[in-house]
């Protein structure tokens, strides 16, 4: 009798380390990581026992936010493929879609640390996310409110609006 | 991960400007996803901003994200472009504002494609007027027509132009972005030139919601 294959032992999972601006250490798995192009794009020339990656650009603070970020569409992604394999239906998409607007509904120091961080990282989805957002928050707003809000020094020559 | 004494970080870095020093490509990119009205307004917010709202990469940013839903004034007398939100065709506003977004490169901007010159304006003539946030005090009054939304699909930018100034002939001229587009324009064109005003706003209504959907 042979014995049966146990599919409750997985393969250990790889993982890469990344370094934020403050030198703080966070271990995240493969496909998390690779969700930012940047990390991507060096991924192969890379030896496998020194994926480490120096981001001298994101603080930790940000980073644990954009790994949380990066854990989640992984995941979700792949519960809606399993669900569209099994042909089951589901609303992964539309929870993610809940999820994100959660997610980013921050202050606006931290929107632009999100902002700075998913622009180095060249994480689309979630750039796309943050400058969204920003446009939400700007819309409908008069001049003075969105120096306000974004705190913006007023350098303007002449502002029509002043008045108003 | 021992980050306690990370917890000051926000009162040091709660000083000004940050969003000031948002590189300049992402400001475009916000400002493209906003309404033409919104837009107008970002001019004022700061020197640099100013500068952003007045280049030509924004407008064509603008036209690109939005797929076309955009018009163009040109007041030949003066030489400049005025942008148009194209809500005011179908809504029969009596006055409509022109954005000064400085589009003096426009035809440039899009390939050098002018296409369709249809003489469409005198069908539906509406005395609109036109006043533009630069100058608040300086109104233009103009007659505009209509266009049907069904040639938006191929279309980047409409561009109405007065022959002569004051001679109250108007010419409309498709700015399009690519090739072959001449059939879809001139059947836009000869619908909206066609229809009675009522009918117009409606079809232009149907193929609104027909492209939000």
């Amino acid at each position: 009798m042979k014995d049966s294959f146990n599919p409750s032992i997985e393969p250990p999972k790889k993982t890469v380390t990344l370094v934020s601006s403050d030198g703080y250490d966070f271990e995240v798995e493969e496909e998390v990581a690779l969700e930012s192009q940047v990390i991507k794009d060096g991924f192969e020339d890379k030896a496998v026992d020194d994926r480490e990656y120096l981001l001298f650009n994101v603080h930790s603070d940000t980073l644990e936010l954009i790994i949380k970020y990066c854990e989640k569409h992984v995941s979700s992604r792949k519960s809606i493929s399993a669900a569209a394999a099994s042909s089951s239906s589901s609303n992964g998409e539309e929870a993610l879609k809940e999820w994100d607007e959660h997610f980013i509904s921050v202050d606006t120091n931290t929107l632009y640390d999100i902002l700075m961080a998913a622009d180095y990282l060249n994480i689309k989805s979630l750039l796309d996310l943050a400058i969204q957002k920003v446009a939400d928050t700007i819309h409908g707003r008069s001049p003075e409110q969105i120096r306000k809000k974004f705190n913006i020094e007023n350098d303007s020559i002449i502002d029509p609006w002043a008045s108003e | 991960m021992e980050r306690e004494e990370n917890k000051d970080r926000k009162l040091v870095e709660c000083k000004d400007g940050l969003f000031s020093k948002l590189p300049s490509d992402i400001i475009f990119d916000i400002l493209s996803r906003l309404p033409l009205k919104t837009i107008s307004h970002c001019r004022w917010v700061s020197k640099k901003w100013y500068n952003l709202v007045l280049h030509p990469c924004l407008a064509e940013l603008h036209f690109a994200r939005n797929n076309l839903l955009c018009a163009v004034y040109h007041d030949r007398g003066e030489g400049k472009s005025y942008l148009i939100d194209p809500e005011c065709f179908i809504n029969f506003e009596t006055s409509v504002t022109a954005y000064d977004l400085q589009l003096k490169g426009l035809p440039e901007n899009f390939g050098k494609e002018y296409r369709g010159r249809c003489p469409i304006i005198s069908a539906i003539p509406s005395r609109r007027l036109l006043d533009t946030p630069a100058s608040p005090k300086n109104q233009y009054l103009l007659h505009m027509g209509l266009v049907s939304i069904q040639s938006i699909m191929s279309t980047r930018a409409l561009v109405i132009t007065e022959d002569v100034p004051r001679s109250n002939n108007y010419t409309s001229i498709l700015v399009t972005n690519g090739p072959n587009e001449e059939e879809n324009e001139e059947r836009g064109y000869l619908k909206a030139a066609t229809a009675e005003k009522e009918e117009v706003g409606e079809v232009l209504r149907k193929k609104k919601d027909g492209l939000g959907s």
